[in-house]
């Protein structure tokens, strides 16, 4: 391998070499988009291959001034002076990394976050950065989870070149498959739909249907083995007898539900144990005060929480669906404040016979 | 392993290592920089998988991959494209044309080989 790589870097250099003189170039004739072609192809090279050699902050550096390239053929940007001296700055760092070797040394990780910053910056000021990729379910690397697969075999499927039997095969040496061919209705293609429980990733999963992205479903549902919940369970076996297609919204609703039923249920973190002592302690403190209030009220502020969880929940899905990193802190704030409410609500509704009964002497 | 791999990378150290560890595993490899020299491997012969960048000087991997399926005996045959390309439409312009597999670079290269041997499970 280092053979390979020796040679790579030797390319390498001399296509840096190309890219420099490119950019002087550029500098006088900044309209000549035949010079920013031949930049953007150059940075283009580098980026794919330097990760495979393990140059990763090589291949960041380069995918962030290919995008200040990208906007440039695509007329969003204009060359001007930064632009030129941030290239040369990605050029300087990588001829360097590259004669070193590697690019894990303390000066070059300063320098790596200097031209980092710099270049986000300018793609910032011009709003150009790219968005966070949606991702409903944040995966857990360590943990059985449960995936989703749904396609439709189009009339070309064997000119994509794979076979249905080697797909499921590799699925098989993942984890555990359901897979169920649904029923065919009229001239309707052949559909299929396919839950497998598996600790790979889902860049793992999604490598078996490589060949078939573009027609492919494949969603994360939860960083568990689903198949332990009975309701979840028991509607996925009666669509598979049945060929009958699984409304994923359907099963979104189950995994919510015990989701919710285990927010309210579950025991007190080690946070609310805190706060519960320090509670307990300025009680003890001051004088304590009794209202009599109605079960029927306190059952009305039981269902308002439950709602209010719900709501809760299908926020928090909105924000990580959408990646709303400004709504992160706000949304962790409102968990907060629905703890501390869920459990005040619970301790006023499990109030002791005991403490009524004094009440009521009273 | 009796397959037969061509793969096209205007880098050269690119198809150099591709070559290197595919041929380790026991395919025959068929490597070209320039996609029109790629096109003189399509004589008929058997190949198994065309593995091709994207971006490359005269030709696209999406216009190799549309001539080379033209002709009937490699209709069938999978394509699969890497690349770093982030636009869409070239991701559609591949599938249009039979490429219909899309591995973004830069890429681990045991997962590669991972994704190559699955193909011929």
């Amino acid at each position: 391998m280092q053979e390979f790589k020796d040679r790579f870097i030797a390319d390498a250099l001399e296509l840096l070499a190309k890219i420099e003189k490119s950019l002087l170039m550029l500098e006088v004739r900044p309209d000549n988009i035949l010079i920013v072609e031949e930049i953007f192809r150059g940075l283009h090279s580098l980026k794919g291959a330097s990760g495979m050699y393990g140059f990763n902050k090589i291949g960041k550096l380069m995918h962030l001034i290919e995008n200040v390239y990208d906007d440039v053929r695509d007329g969003k940007l204009k060359v001007d002076t930064e632009i030129v001296n941030l290239s040369l700055d990605v050029v300087d760092f990588t001829n360097n990394v590259l004669r070193l070797g590697e690019d894990v040394s303390d000066s070059t990780i300063a320098e790596f976050d200097k031209i980092e910053g710099h270049i986000s910056n300018y793609l910032s000021q011009n709003e150009t950065l790219e968005g966070d990729d949606n991702q409903v379910i944040v995966e857990d690397q360590n943990s059985e989870k449960t995936y989703y697969v749904n396609f439709t075999l189009d009339e070309a499927f064997e000119t994509r070149g794979i076979q249905l039997d080697s797909i499921f095969k590799e699925l098989d040496e993942l984890g555990s498959v359901i897979s169920i061919p649904l029923k065919k209705e009229g001239g309707k293609h052949e559909e299929w739909e396919i839950f497998i429980v598996s600790k790979s990733s889902t860049e793992e999963i999604e490598d078996v249907f490589i060949f078939m992205m573009d027609i492919a479903n494949i969603e994360l549902l939860a960083n568990e083995n689903l198949f332990k919940n009975d309701q979840f369970n028991s509607v996925v076996q009666k669509n598979s007898a049945l060929k009958q297609k699984n409304i994923l919204e359907e099963l979104k609703n189950i995994i919510q539900k015990k989701k919710i039923v285990e927010e309210v249920t579950e025991t007190p973190s080690k946070v609310e144990k805190e706060e519960q002592q320090l509670e307990q302690e300025e009680g003890s403190k001051s004088s304590i005060n009794y209202l009599r209030v109605s079960a029927e009220k306190l059952d009305e502020q039981m269902d308002l929480l439950s709602e209010l969880v719900t709501a809760k929940a299908e926020l928090r899905l909105i924000v990580e669906k959408e990646g709303y990193k400004k709504l992160f802190k706000l949304l962790e704030s409102i968990d907060k404040t629905t703890n501390r409410f869920r459990k005040n609500i619970l301790n006023v509704r499990l109030v002791q016979i005991k403490t009524l009964y004094i009440v009521f002497l009273r | 392993m009796d397959k037969t791999i061509v793969i096209v990378d205007d880098f050269q150290t690119n198809t150099v290592v591709m070559r290197h560890a595919l041929h380790q595993k026991g395919f025959e490899i068929l490597e070209a920089n320039d996609p029109s020299e790629a096109l003189n491997f399509f004589d008929g012969r058997k190949i198994d998988l065309m593995v091709t960048d994207f971006k490359m000087p005269g030709m696209t991997g999406a216009e190799l991959t549309k001539q080379v399926k033209s002709k009937p005996q490699y209709i069938n045959m999978p394509v699969l494209i890497l690349s770093s390309e982030k636009s869409e439409q070239c991701k559609v312009d591949a599938r249009n044309a039979g490429a219909y597999g899309w591995l973004n670079k830069p890429f681990d290269i045991n997962r590669f080989l991972k994704i190559i041997n699955s193909i011929f499970k």
